[in-house]
């Protein structure tokens, strides 16, 4: 015989369980610097999605699929940037990461080798206003809408 | 008998080196601190032991006028001579330049909580604050430089620590390490090798035509707040001065507007500028605005001045270091 209020409560808590998480993601801070380069005009925000990546690598997330998952954060930055520089006519989001060089065996550490492009994300910053909510919509499930542009220039470290 | 002397003797044959190799480094290190030059400035290098002579003898000396700053105002492609602070000594001033290539606002706090703990009281310091090193992706924003993070370690709070980078020292072996202990040549050996064979950053660089797309992503617009660590740290400095009694002239970086004007001539740019001026005059220090004073003629690139350059800043910066 089932109980009226116990599932109830079941369905809440299940429910805040999943809710919790997801919710302290979405408010969770883009890792990595994200730095307004150029304020007007053609204004550009560069990414550094180095330890952004490092954060993922225990998920052993195929390249494609980690790419998608870089080119959706950066659509969602350049929404939310897209609000603050009021003086730009297009906003374009640059998302680079630090490339490693060899491993000191001394020092047992990584020596820097260079930043790599990666991608490159560029809106008419009035589209990026008028279409926010449904272009936040289409980011969040891995698409890109029709007035973005999206420029691969790197890969992803191999592994 | 003959085989009972030989242990002994070999004893006696092993206390004789160790003790002529014990006096050797004693000799040595006595001659060390008493004939190695003070450099004009730090080399890019430069060693905890190195550090530590200096802020030794800051505090034997009568109260000096300390500089605190980046590869500006250290001189990046010049040699020590040509620098601003250089020419401020050679004109009579009791300058003390403790700048240094990957100086930040977290490295001018940590450095001058070594002065106080040394026991070096500065007539005057003069700050340089430079918006390039409040970037977050810049590299020394939140790196402690290896030397100062050595010295200033038992300085820094749990807090500091967690905020910042302070790689160890060297990773050296046991036999390295000890050695740092004991041979005062060799715990300086990398400011001697770079005093005798040159800095690399002190080699002038063939002039070729600078680009500004190359300082993209350089300074960042994002409206400065106490988020970032550069001005949480600056205030941190400015704060340790005022309670030491140690006045402040600070000064903002000379920076190529003619260059990165499409990037900085911007309203979000005087903005920062703006906010940092006003956080030190809130202080009750002065502040000397250099930012767009330089012509494009006196730097190297987006902010590195010429030896032309550096005289100028000297000529800005005499009055506020004479008085």
């Amino acid at each position: 015989m089932t109980h009226p209020f116990r599932n109830a409560l079941a369905a809440v808590t299940l429910g805040l369980m999943f809710a919790a998480p997801l919710g302290a993601q979405a408010e969770q801070p883009l890792a990595g610097s994200q730095v307004v380069a150029k304020a007007g005009g053609d204004a550009v925000v560069i990414w550094d999605a180095t330890n952004w990546i490092v954060q993922l690598e225990p998920q052993h997330i195929p390249n494609p699929k980690l790419l998608a998952r870089i080119k959706s954060e950066s659509g969602e930055l350049l929404l939310k940037k897209a609000g603050s520089l009021s003086a730009a006519k297009t906003l374009t989001v640059k998302v680079v990461y630090a490339r490693i060089g060899a491993i000191s065996k001394q020092y047992n550490n990584a020596s820097f080798a260079d930043f790599e492009r990666l991608v490159s994300l560029k809106a008419k910053r009035s589209d990026a206003l008028k279409n926010a909510a449904a272009w936040g919509k289409q980011f969040a499930a891995g698409k890109m809408p029709a007035g973005v542009k999206v420029t691969v220039t790197g890969r992803l470290p191999d592994r | 008998m003959r085989s009972a002397m030989r242990p002994g003797f070999a004893l006696g044959l092993l206390a004789t080196a160790v003790l002529t190799v014990a006096a050797m480094i004693s000799l040595e290190n006595v001659a060390v601190q008493a004939f190695m030059p003070h450099y004009e400035r730090v080399t890019t290098d430069f060693s905890p032991a190195y550090l530590q002579r200096e802020l030794r003898t800051m505090a034997s000396l009568p109260p000096q006028t300390v500089f605190l700053g980046d590869s500006v105002l250290w001189g990046y492609r010049l040699a020590p001579g040509q620098t601003a602070v250089a020419l401020l000594r050679a004109r009579g001033c009791a300058c003390r330049n403790l700048s240094f290539k990957s100086g930040s606002p977290a490295n001018d706090y940590a450095l001058l909580r070594l002065l106080e703990s040394y026991g070096v009281r500065p007539r005057k310091l003069i700050l340089e604050i430079n918006q390039r090193v409040l970037n977050p992706a810049d590299a020394s924003y939140k790196s402690l430089h290896p030397a100062i993070a050595a010295l200033a370690a038992p300085l820094l709070t749990a807090q500091d620590r967690a905020a910042l980078d302070a790689p160890a020292a060297v990773q050296n072996g046991t036999i390295s390490r000890t050695m740092d202990g004991l041979s005062s040549l060799y715990a300086m050996r990398s400011d001697i090798r770079e005093h005798l064979y040159g800095d690399v950053d002190a080699a002038p660089v063939a002039a070729s035509p600078v680009r500004a797309d190359r300082f993209e992503g350089t300074y960042d617009l994002t409206p400065l707040s106490e988020a970032n660590l550069g001005v949480r740290y600056l205030r941190k400095t400015l704060a340790l001065a005022r309670n030491d009694n140690i006045p402040v002239v600070a000064f903002t970086t000379p920076t190529n507007h003619a260059l990165l004007h499409d990037y900085i001539d911007v309203p979000e740019y005087r903005a920062n500028s703006a906010f940092l001026k006003k956080l030190v005059r809130a202080t009750g220090n002065e502040v000397l605005d250099l930012d767009a004073a330089f012509a494009a003629r006196d730097f190297i690139d987006n902010d590195h001045l010429t030896a032309e350059g550096n005289r100028k800043l000297a000529d800005r910066l005499a009055p506020a270091v004479a008085r």
